[in-house]
């Protein structure tokens, strides 16, 4: 099969649950191997048994650069190279500028930005080993365009992409390209725990489907994302054919942030 | 095979060379019917045939004027009639050329205007109902790095080529809900004949130094991105894909610089 991923090694981070399994998913499925990465052991060992002998799974906290130095370090041994890293972790939070604490601050931060460069900083040598690679940030909407409700979250967001630009700009001659997807909302784990407490584009509440409806109703395609449309893109960007395509944070969110 | 525009129906404007023709190609290869429009009349029957030899049946050749209403809505006509419906526009057809905002005449501007903007709005004119029609359907407009960042030697093609941006994120947000996205493609320097037009007319490349061989400058206007090379035909055709696919479903409203990384720098 002429798989858009033949011979390429990729990571995924927050690969146990949502857009990271449905990308490393889709990842396989297009002939890459696969190291699937997250917190939650259980969740990341389902992802693996789903796709079967061509993905590992490993525990990583992203938050301690030791961990994500050995995620890379375990990828490389177990299939010799490094070509695509998607930096997918992440948390989601509610809290405006007022009643945040400085420990959620400081947590949202180190989970959802600091990671993200940790992830590229022990990816990069890699990828410059192999003469090139692709480097996929997961940013969000919230990192284009205020979100009620969700302070840290959209600075840690576009933090995101202005490291992603950053690194696009610097590793580019190197032929590493490095791109960020800016999703508005997709029904994951992550997006029900901001609703839960207010936050999100239609304001949260604790009936979910209501508030999809409302959600879905603030997007000119007039639906909320599904992973397949943002594992899609991630393989996309993952892929050469992309590889003119670098430091660009790509909104994914149904032309929410054209209007 | 599992084409990626398997069943779907597209129009391709400018299709006779460069990006136009590598899109057509690509789009047919995918499983998609193309009608190839382009003022070329003879090279795009060329380029329709080398697509049917591949894939009988899969193309369609038309010679339009792009800078003509009635040329354009007779090039949706026609490919409905053909090929039964329309699912997919690439607004591509475009000119280049190279002045300043004071050596520009009326006559310069408005034929720039005319070809480079109004074809693109009068292309969506006359495909938006065919689309509202088949329920949905994906509308790729050419933009160009000069929509979104100043380049030398170019006043009228920038503004066209913000104008498409503007026109096509107003698309997006009104038609959307109808299933209908819209996105734009801002292509850096890819060598085309349009590229080739631009620099005759400057007398060099982007970049490059006066009196540098052809090959010598191509080399330097790629070293000015952060990849280190010019676009190729291939690039904008895979990103054309993408936005073509139910794969992009969710993206719409977007200007996809695509430029080796030149406007993030």
């Amino acid at each position: 099969m002429a798989g858009r991923l033949n011979r390429k090694v990729a990571i995924v981070t927050g690969a146990g649950s949502g857009i990271g399994r449905a990308a490393a998913t889709l990842f396989a499925a297009e002939g890459a191997k696969v190291m699937c990465a997250d917190l939650n052991e259980s969740g990341v060992s389902e992802t693996v048994s789903r796709i079967g002998a061509s993905a590992i799974a490993a525990r990583v906290d992203v938050t301690v650069p030791a961990e994500v130095e050995r995620m890379v370090a375990s990828t490389v041994k177990a299939f010799g190279k490094l070509d695509v890293m998607y930096a997918n972790a992440g948390i989601g939070e509610a809290g405006n500028a007022i009643d945040l604490t400085f420990e959620q601050w400081n947590r949202m931060i180190a989970i959802n930005l600091t990671s993200v460069w940790l992830s590229s900083k022990y990816a990069l040598p890699e990828m410059l080993k192999a003469g090139g690679g692709s480097i996929i940030n997961q940013s969000s909407l919230a990192g284009l365009v205020g979100i009620g409700g969700i302070a840290h979250y959209s600075a840690a967001k576009a933090g995101v992409i202005g490291l992603t630009r950053q690194v696009a700009v610097e590793y580019g001659p190197k032929k590493v390209r490095c791109n960020a997807i800016c999703p508005g909302t997709i029904f994951t784990p992550l997006v029900e725990t901001v609703w839960s407490k207010g936050g999100g584009v239609a304001g949260g509440g604790a009936d979910m489907e209501e508030t999809k409806k409302r959600s879905a109703l603030r997007y000119p395609m007039g639906r909320l994302g599904e992973l397949a449309d943002c594992a899609n893109l991630a393989l996309f960007l993952a892929s050469d054919e992309s590889s003119w395509i670098t430091g660009y944070a790509v909104p994914l969110d149904g032309g929410m942030s054209a209007a | 095979m599992a084409g990626r525009l398997n069943g779907k129906v597209a129009i391709v404007t400018g299709a006779a060379s460069g990006i136009g023709r590598a899109s057509a190609e690509l789009f047919a290869a995918e499983g998609a019917k193309v009608m190839c429009a382009d003022i070329n009349g003879a090279l795009v029957e060329e380029v329709a045939a080398g697509i049917n030899a591949k894939s009988a049946g899969a193309a369609l050749p038309l010679t339009v004027d792009v800078g003509q209403p009635a040329g354009i809505e007779r090039m949706v006509a026609d490919t409905v009639k053909a090929f039964g419906k329309l699912n997919v526009l690439y607004a591509n057809a475009g000119i280049g050329d190279a002045a300043t905002a004071e050596s520009l005449t009326i006559e310069g501007w408005n034929r720039m205007i005319a070809i480079n903007l109004t074809s693109v709005w009068l292309s969506c004119k006359y495909a938006l109902p065919h689309m509202i029609a088949a329920g949905g359907g994906s509308i790729v407009n050419q933009s160009s790095l000069a929509g979104l960042i100043g380049v030398p030697s170019l006043p009228h093609y920038a503004a066209a080529k913000a104008g498409v941006i503007g026109l096509t994120r107003q698309i997006a947000v009104e038609y959307g809900p109808k299933g209908i996205r819209a996105n734009a493609i801002c292509p850096g320097t890819i060598y085309t004949p349009l590229v080739a037009t631009v620099w005759e007319r400057r007398g060099v490349g982007y970049g490059a130094s006066p009196g540098a061989s052809l090959a010598e400058q191509k080399k330097q206007a790629g070293m000015g991105n952060p990849i280190q090379r010019m676009g190729e035909v291939e690039d904008c055709a895979n990103l054309a894909l993408f936005l073509a696919s139910d794969e992009s479903g969710w993206i719409t409203g977007t200007a996809m610089p695509l430029d080796g990384g030149r406007s993030a720098g």
